[in-house]
């Protein structure tokens, strides 16, 4: 058993075969994207598929995620909401140019995507004097001009992906209210509700919406990740008693349907109301959820929804797929990869990871 | 490095699940049960316990003006309405637990109500004599935003020569009744279930797996109070001079008790944050650290209770270009609590703020 176990460890944490392009000086190319803080100081970093740290740029204030173009060829590091820079940058050279334009009364939301061509790039936003989420729309070609921005039809939009169609986008509207005069308060929580909404690129047009169950209203559907069977797994934070302890797992399938997963309570326990990012594997399989409070990665079979593992990892969030399995980063500056955990002392891993694609 | 052999052995399913606990000696994890335990005995409880009194007395207060009105019994039910605020501000920070269930925190005061949202429906039910908001099980099905101390002191605020109106008054008694109620429910659920997961960590508790855990999250309430007194309470109300500042923002403006919540949230903190007399706290350092929280906090307080030599109100307060400074002056130590408790409390508790677990990511 002690054997199965091991091998399933280092199957899920694998060491990925390198795939994009150099960085310049660097003699091997990039795998992974992040950002992280050191001496006090946030970048955004380049990492090889070990794990190794290739280039980096220095971003004004803390991270979030990333939004990469189907190539490779393009990225943007977005801040932490209610942050205010979108750099684009080529992640082979790690050179950042110009920040996106930002309307007064708009914030990012941390997370973007770029359209099949590459030609567009999609923001979530908060329109936050009307008190609603936007996806803004921008030129890549014209200095990416803001040429306007659909309605995700819901309060927060976090997390948000372009289908394999290229055709439309998921949106997760986290439901929970902000506005930059009160950092960090939430000021809905009586009334906040969570969607998961699908809209049309060319159009704006609302394709799809989903919802949770009222009683659990305050479960904010967050952070999200897309398998080749057409369903979107979500993570969610709950924003209820803490006693309570939802599922904090789902899969919105493609026939619209939200299924929550049920975990072991142990492990729900653990949790601590909070899931912070979420991965799969290119073929399914496999689904990676971290909770950073926790410190717990939990490991789901991509096609049944059934628990496989936790790993424990304390304050991890960061996780990509890697080959057949992932890798995960910690704000303690651990680095989990191939069934060996590499330490950067002096970097503080932030939330999210991406994998580029060739 | 090799995974430590934890990590190996972690099986399918869920035996092996084991937590990430903090690295804490022995002296550090009797310090943080002791604290605890100071915590919850000397502050949380004995505060939601003058909660449920103050809103009692307001219960009775307004009662008496609207039964028999007069200035006197109206003025009864004002100052009982201070005393209110003041027991209030004392549990604001507590934004978890019992203060989260059925929204109770919320409910008791809806703030910040950035586009006077609250406002504007406290003023509808007035214009239009909701009469299901006069009755408290109706009244309790509306918004938050109507049912608690903002709302009461709105209704206050109608007053006439010396009495109130028929409507505001039985609005209003409804609304005290609401918030007896709530101030119950917050009083017993601390006592019988948030006090004992607080005091008894371990790997069956549902919230708390050590008592590092649990101390940590009393101190994060503490500090959250903090910085948003400091930047909200009173940045957004100072901004850069007497004329930018903007009083509208001011929380529990229209009652005069903007500065005297103010002082009595940073006053609540400090008796969560500042233990220099703790018994048996032997350890020189630990005590100093705790002056030096001490010491900043009492100046911040000290300030505030400068600028309330000051006559009038809020808007007055801070239009006066001395009385702005002394408030702005006041954020400064607010700052420095803070940056000691993460740079230096938490360490020296055994503690760490963990990068990736904050919330709304």
């Amino acid at each position: 058993m002690e054997t199965d176990r091991r091998t399933l460890l280092l199957s899920l944490f694998c060491t990925a075969l390198p795939v994009g392009r150099a960085v310049a000086g660097a003699s091997v190319v990039p795998t992974f994207l992040t950002t992280g803080r050191r001496d006090g100081r946030f970048h955004a970093m380049a990492l090889s598929g070990t794990g190794h740290i290739l280039g980096e740029f220095p971003l004004p204030d803390r991270g979030h995620g990333f939004a990469v173009s189907r190539d490779g060829r393009r990225a943007v590091a977005f801040a932490r909401r209610p942050g205010r820079f979108a750099i684009p940058f080529d992640p082979a050279t790690m050179r950042p140019s110009a920040p996106l334009p930002l309307p007064a009364n708009r914030h990012f939301y941390g997370h973007g995507l770029f359209s099949a061509d590459g030609e567009r790039l999609l923001t979530s936003q908060n329109d936050f004097d009307a008190g609603r989420g936007v996806l803004a729309v921008h030129d890549v070609r014209r200095d990416h001009r803001r040429i306007g921005e659909f309605a995700t039809h819901g309060i927060g939009p976090h997390e948000c992906l372009l289908s394999d169609d290229g055709r439309s986008a998921v949106i997760a509207n986290g439901g929970i209210l902000t506005h930059p005069d009160y950092p960090r308060r939430k000021l809905n929580l009586d009334s906040m509700r969570s969607t998961l909404v699908r809209l049309d690129l060319a159009s704006g047009d609302l394709l799809a919406r989903a919802s949770l169950p009222p009683a659990l209203y305050q479960l904010s559907m967050r952070h999200l990740a897309a398998t080749p069977d057409g369903a979107t797994w979500f993570c969610c934070q709950h924003e209820g008693v803490a006693t309570e302890q939802p599922p904090l797992i789902g899969r919105w399938d493609r026939n619209g349907e939200i299924r929550l997963i049920d975990l072991p309570a142990a492990v729900t326990r653990l949790m601590r109301n909070y899931a912070g990012s979420i991965a799969a594997t290119p073929d399914g399989r496999r689904i990676a959820v971290t909770s950073p409070r926790g410190g717990i990665i939990v490991v789901l079979d991509g096609r049944s929804g059934a628990f496989l593992e936790s790993i424990s990892l304390p304050d991890t969030c960061g996780i990509a797929p890697s080959g057949d399995g992932f890798m995960a980063t910690a704000g303690t500056g651990t680095v989990l990869l191939g069934g060996k955990t590499d330490a950067h002392p002096d970097i503080a891993w932030d939330n999210h990871m991406v994998t580029l694609k060739p | 490095m090799r995974l430590p052999s934890i990590f190996l052995l972690i099986g399918l399913g869920v035996v092996g699940v084991t937590p990430a606990l903090a690295d804490t000696t022995s002296a550090q994890a009797v310090l943080q049960e002791r604290l605890v335990e100071t915590i919850l005995s000397e502050t949380i409880l004995p505060d939601h316990a003058v909660l449920v009194v103050a809103t009692a007395e307001q219960q009775r207060t307004m009662r008496a003006a609207c039964g028999t009105p007069s200035p006197e019994t109206l003025s009864d039910a004002q100052a009982a309405f201070r005393d209110l605020v003041a027991a209030f501000s004392r549990v604001e920070m507590y934004r978890f637990g019992p203060g989260r269930q059925d929204n109770r925190l919320a409910r008791l005061n809806f703030w910040p109500d950035r586009r006077g949202l609250g406002m504007r429906q406290v003023r509808r039910i007035l214009e239009e004599q909701d009469q299901t908001a006069t009755d408290p099980t109706t009244l309790r099905g509306k918004s938050v935003a109507v049912q608690g101390l903002s709302a009461l002191e709105q209704v206050l605020a109608e007053a006439a020569d010396g009495v109130m109106p028929d409507y505001a008054c039985r609005y209003g008694t409804a609304i005290t009744d609401v918030t007896h109620e709530t101030a119950e429910a917050l009083l017993i659920g601390w006592r019988d279930s948030q006090a004992e997961l607080l005091r008894h960590p371990g790997p069956e508790n549902p919230l708390y797996r050590d008592q590092g855990e649990a101390v940590k999250a009393l101190l994060k309430a503490a500090m959250e109070q903090l910085v948003i007194v400091e930047q909200q309470k009173l940045g957004r109300v100072l901004r850069d001079g007497p004329a930018s500042a903007n009083p509208l923002s001011a929380p529990f403006r229209l009652s005069g008790m903007t500065l005297r919540a103010v002082a009595v949230n940073i006053a609540a903190s400090r008796a969560v944050l500042s233990h220099p007399d703790l018994p048996g706290l032997d350890d020189p350092d630990m005590q100093n650290l705790f002056r030096e929280l001490d010491f900043e906090l009492s100046q911040s307080g000290a300030a505030i209770r400068a600028a309330l030599e000051f006559p009038g109100g809020i808007a007055a307060r801070i239009a006066d270009p001395a009385t702005h400074d002394l408030l702005q002056y006041a954020r400064i130590p607010l700052q420095a609590a803070v940056d000691l408790h993460d740079t230096r409390l938490l360490p020296a508790l055994g503690l760490t703020r963990g990068f990736n677990s904050l919330d709304g990511d």
